[in-house]
């Protein structure tokens, strides 16, 4: 014979996770039910067994080492890190006050007098090719670039020792 | 969980590398008995083991509250676990006999039932070796249970009482019960 009741209702019943009225209507059908009776001993029995199987496992003894060795290798790596991150901050606030430190002195004064006269050289340059239009500005950048290398061969050949003839 | 273990989790959580340690002395049978249960190899399991407590390192700074760190630990374990189970798809099962002379342990005087349990549990699937091995091996409650697995407390209940049934239905089978 079958009997009916046999659903999860008795496992939550063995792990005593059933509510008051459940529970009394389980204990109810149990007292008068041998079959259930014998499922509930059998889950009880298995519990055991996996209990005692389970709990004589035990770890070899070089895990944890392992184990620890693995980790505190990870920990050096997250450390050194963290140092690196702090140097390279360190250097960039270094060199953030070392630049700022040059530009506030009258050497920076200097290079900013420069820096300008070179940004309005260079606009006035694009206007003036701007204004000119394509053809006459094709013109000026393929003679100036002729120009400066006839000047650079020029000073190249000044500066070149002259050969003596005999 | 003990106050001590709360106040070893907390100081872990801080970097202390003596508190880690500790803890790992504490829970690495726990993390392995439930990876051994899993995949029913030794050294698979430990590999598992040493893996979790990599992770554990890791993510500890993530757990809100110490009092859930079993549960939490389980979680970790089981994943890795099955994530391994699915990367190594092999049928790498230890013998018995390896597995006991593996222990330490005198194959000749070891109950059959040990014999007839695991060769019962390796026919069951990985979910439900999953469930028993986390409510009768730790005891989890079935709200744990069902924190752990991710399922619904209904789905938690009448999976483990399958996995009993089934569990008991193979050790019938084998003669133990």
């Amino acid at each position: 014979m079958y009997c009916d009741f046999q659903t999860s209702e008795l496992s939550a019943y063995v792990d005593g996770e059933l509510s008051g009225e459940k529970r009394k209507v389980v204990e109810h059908h149990v007292g008068q039910c041998a079959e259930c009776r014998e499922v509930i001993r059998d889950m009880q029995q298995v519990h055991e067994w996996v209990l005692q199987t389970l709990e004589a496992e035990v770890v070899s003894t070089d895990l944890q080492p392992r184990v620890l060795s693995a980790v505190s290798l990870m920990h050096q790596s997250v450390q050194a890190k963290r140092v690196l991150q702090l140097y390279t901050w360190g250097l960039v606030v270094v060199f953030a006050a070392v630049v700022w430190g040059i530009l506030a002195s009258p050497v920076g004064r200097l290079m900013e007098v420069f820096f300008r006269l070179g940004v309005a050289a260079g606009h006035s340059s694009l206007r003036l090719l701007g204004a000119v239009g394509f053809t006459w500005s094709t013109v000026i950048i393929v003679s100036s670039v002729v120009l400066c290398t006839v000047c650079a061969i020029t000073v190249f050949r000044m500066l070149k020792p002259s050969e003596v003839v005999l | 969980m003990t106050e001590d273990d709360i106040r070893l989790i907390k100081s872990a959580k801080r970097g202390n590398m003596d508190a880690f340690s500790k803890m790992v002395s504490n829970y690495k049978n726990f993390v392995y008995r439930t990876a051994y249960g899993i995949l029913n190899h030794k050294s698979d399991a430990e590999d598992v083991t040493q893996e979790t407590f990599i992770k554990v390192y890791q993510s500890l700074k993530g757990l809100r509250d110490e009092r859930t760190f079993p549960s939490w630990l389980a979680k970790i374990t089981v994943r890795n676990a099955l994530d391994w189970r699915e990367r190594h798809r092999r049928h790498r099962t230890e013998s018995y006999e390896e597995s006991l002379v593996s222990s330490g342990l005198n194959p000749h005087h070891q109950s059959e039932i040990r014999m007839d349990l695991y060769q019962a549990m390796q026919r069951l699937g990985a979910d439900h070796r999953t469930i028993l091995i986390l409510r009768e091996l730790h005891g989890f409650s079935y709200d744990e249970l069902a924190e752990i697995l991710e399922l619904p407390v209904g789905t938690v209940r009448s999976r483990l009482h399958h996995a009993r049934l089934q569990l008991r239905d193979e050790l019938n089978r084998e003669g133990s019960v």
